[in-house]
């Protein structure tokens, strides 16, 4: 009998060894197992929540719901925006989604979950706490998804954006800040002036993050073409809803070209796309800008050492106030939650007047708290207030889609900066944006 | 008396001549040996590259976020691609940014290959500092020089003549990346030619200069010609290594200014993972696929390595 080489058992070897491992490959894909819903007490079991880094009274509240109910082991970790945008669903699809997770709502992504079942209804929540009596009707609008049903619930409201300025250094280079009771300049060309003067100073006139910079588009866009008309643009992206009001219209055109000729009046700091947030608060913090564009979440957990500071709105570029943009920041429940009973009761608890007023340290969504125990610093005081008094509308990164702010980001800004976009280039480029997605999810 | 030449060996003693075939290795076995350290790489291929390319096929018709059921969409992404200006510029400074990284590493790692042939001081050392990047994770090595890069807190700006907003310019931006690139990826053509100018008969080297030739006409009649086909391998794998950059070019400006340097890696990545367009995404990656073997059939065919002797 001929024996077989050594040679050619290895090759049979090897063979079997890829036959199995191609067998493998073809069986692998997406996870199996179903996400487990316990259907029993709402009250105990393991819960899996991830919030935002800078929400540390959920952690609290989570130890204080522990104690009140022995059976239930919460674990609060952390996730961010960008992993939502970038893997959210793929997250809530799979078997390692959280019970509990938080968003500042941009209604696309919420659709795209939406649509692909990726979220867990709460009507009932908002049903057995009426929330809808205690919250606006602002945030009870854009917590309503295009089905009618509702898949977040408020917690408390992000503002922005806000020019937080350097009163010390303003002063210093001679900038007329504005109006300290209305918190508004009386015209751009008064912004651009006190611009120009910490430019001369040697200051950088507005810091931001890279990543925020569709905050500059906020005021234009919405003091140039109205409230009403800055909603219809901001929203004619969603399937059904094109509408006549687009961004080639000359008032989204010419908010356009103002954040441009910021751009090219070199307002913003030098490497500005790659700006991280840190980056953009230590250029603040050491006073080598002389403003800082940011939200109301920073007043509680900044307050700089060596100056003092104060905050203002964005310049209007029409005969409307520049308004407070509104953010929703709400709690999720993925479709794949182990124990949505026990998600939706941790929720319900943690929206709580009582669990609130204990020192969320955010402006809650909740219209009947008392401010004055829930956030501290008077900065942040003045800006509930000043909200709850103006006319909010949703700022515009809460309304567009993530390809719409990218081609912000691309055309108007890096647009402008090189000169070879023209705003009525970018407009065009921001509106195929949305009618690209509103064509695609038809 | 017979010569010890003339001698015949014991029938029992001297194998067979078909026996004697299989003792010391047949043809056969040859191959079976060859395939058989090839296998793994093989394997690897299947699994890791040729598998998945296959297996998002079909993601080309549809759309597709990565998550929930795919959408039957027809011919739709195909058609977006092929009218989307932003696919077309992206593969045009993919092919610039090969074709700049390509040259410089090749130019600079072959003459520094020289440099060494020739046995310059410090030698070894430098040998080392040249190929040290190469060892680097890309992405580390991207971070470090964008740190140095920054106009504010970066080295490179601190010197005379080099202030400036490298990788926030849209005017130089892609000549940054390019640079990063080179200076990583040198060290890979600087040892591979170095070893093909090792190999080149001492003898050679003499002839010519017995002949005549100074230092000069030593490198470029004699050694880069007997380098030719190392060479050749050299720009080849610098192409295709060059064309599906994806992670020097992330870390450092992630396809921006704007779109100053999105190339069609980024452009990629951006769609699947950024815009949740997977569907898109697989179809211009199955475009780009088709193009850089179209590039490297076109290279390897007319560029084919030629067998020379080094007599």
């Amino acid at each position: 009998m001929k024996r077989p080489t050594k040679g050619s058992s290895a090759l049979r070897i090897g063979v079997l060894l890829a036959s199995a491992s191609l067998a493998l490959a073809a069986c692998g894909g997406s996870s199996s197992g179903g996400g487990g819903q316990s259907g029993g007490d709402p009250f105990s079991g393991e819960l899996k929540v991830q919030v935002y880094g800078d929400w540390p009274f959920v952690k609290q509240n989570a130890e204080a719901f522990m104690k009140a109910h022995p059976g239930a082991k919460i674990d609060v970790g952390g996730i961010t925006n960008d992993d939502l945008r970038q893997s959210g669903g793929r997250l809530f699809t799979s078997d390692d989604a959280p019970d509990v997770v938080s968003y500042t709502l941009q209604p696309s992504l919420m659709e795209e979950w939406i649509s692909a079942d990726a979220l867990t209804p709460l009507d009932d929540v908002w049903d057995n706490d009426g929330i809808a009596k205690t919250v606006s009707e602002t945030t009870a609008r854009i917590a309503t998804a295009a089905d009618g049903k509702k898949y977040s619930v408020p917690l408390g409201l992000t503002q922005t954006p806000y020019l937080f300025y350097n009163k010390d250094a303003w002063a210093a280079a001679g900038a007329t800040p504005p109006d300290p009771n209305t918190h508004q300049f009386a015209s751009v060309e008064q912004f651009n002036s006190a611009m120009d003067a910490l430019k001369k100073a040697g200051k950088v006139p507005l810091s931001i993050p890279g990543s925020f910079i569709e905050y500059m588009f906020n005021a234009p866009f919405q003091t140039s073409c109205g409230s009403a008309k800055y909603q219809e643009i901001a929203t004619n992206w969603k399937p059904g809803g094109e509408s006549a009001a687009k961004f080639t219209d000359p008032c989204a055109v010419k908010a356009i070209d103002q954040v441009s000729t910021w751009a090219k009046g070199g307002y913003f700091a030098p490497g500005l796309e790659s700006m991280t947030f840190e980056q953009s608060q230590t250029l603040f913090d050491t006073q080598k800008a002389g403003s800082w564009i940011m939200g109301s979440w920073v007043p509680p957990v900044y307050e700089p050492k060596d100056f003092k500071w104060d905050w203002a709105m964005l310049p209007s570029l029409g005969t409307e106030p520049t308004a407070h943009g509104i953010g929703v920041d709400s709690f999720l429940v993925p479709a794949r939650a182990k124990n949505p009973p026990l998600a939706k009761s941790f929720i319900s608890y943690m929206i709580q007047k009582d669990t609130l007023e204990s020192g969320m340290g955010r402006i809650p969504a909740r219209t009947d708290t008392d401010l004055s125990k829930v956030i501290k610093s008077q900065l942040e005081i003045s800006l509930a207030d000043a909200a709850a008094k103006g006319t909010q509308v949703p700022y515009w990164s809460t309304t567009a889609t993530v390809s719409q702010e990218q081609a912000f980001a691309q055309n108007v800004v890096a647009g402008a900066m090189t000169g070879k976009i023209s705003a009525q280039d970018a407009a065009q480029k921001l509106q195929d944006a949305g009618d690209q997605y509103r064509q695609q999810h038809q | 008396m017979t010569s010890i030449a003339k001698q015949t060996p014991l029938p029992d003693q001297r194998p067979q001549e078909p026996e004697r075939r299989r003792l010391l290795g047949s043809h056969n076995s040859h191959h079976v040996m060859f395939y058989g350290f090839l296998l793994p790489a093989i394997v690897l291929t299947l699994i890791f590259t040729l598998y998945p390319l296959i297996q998002s096929l079909p993601l080309m018709f549809q759309r597709w976020p990565g998550y929930g059921k795919p959408r039957y969409i027809g011919f739709q992404n195909i058609q977006h691609l092929f009218t989307d200006p932003e696919f077309f510029a992206a593969i045009g400074r993919t092919l610039w940014l090969t074709a700049a990284t390509a040259a410089g590493t090749v130019v600079i790692g072959t003459a520094l290959a020289i440099a060494f042939y020739r046995k310059i001081p410090l030698t070894n050392t430098l040998k080392f500092l040249a190929f040290f990047p190469v060892i680097l994770p890309p992405a580390v090595y991207a971070l470090a020089w964008k740190n140095a890069l920054d106009p504010t807190l970066g080295w490179v700006n601190k010197i005379p003549g080099l202030s400036h907003n490298w990788l926030s310019d849209p005017d130089t931006a892609m000549w940054a990346v390019i640079f990063v690139s080179t200076i990583q990826y040198v060290g890979i053509p600087m040892i591979l030619m170095l070893s093909a100018m090792n190999d080149i008969p001492e003898s050679a080297n003499d002839a010519a200069t017995l002949d005549g030739c100074n230092a000069w006409q030593r490198i470029w009649h004699v050694i880069l010609p007997m380098s030719r086909d190392v060479l050749v391998v050299v720009i080849g794998l610098q192409i295709i290594g060059n064309f599906k950059t994806l992670d020097t070019v992330y870390a450092l400006t992630k396809g921006g200014p704007g779109l100053a340097t999105d190339i069609l890696p980024t452009f990629i990545y951006r769609q699947g993972f950024e815009l949740s367009n997977f569907g898109f995404a697989s179809t211009a990656a199955f475009f780009g696929t088709l193009l850089i073997v179209a590039l490297t059939y076109i290279y390897t065919h007319y560029f084919r390595p030629q067998k020379m002797s080094n007599q």
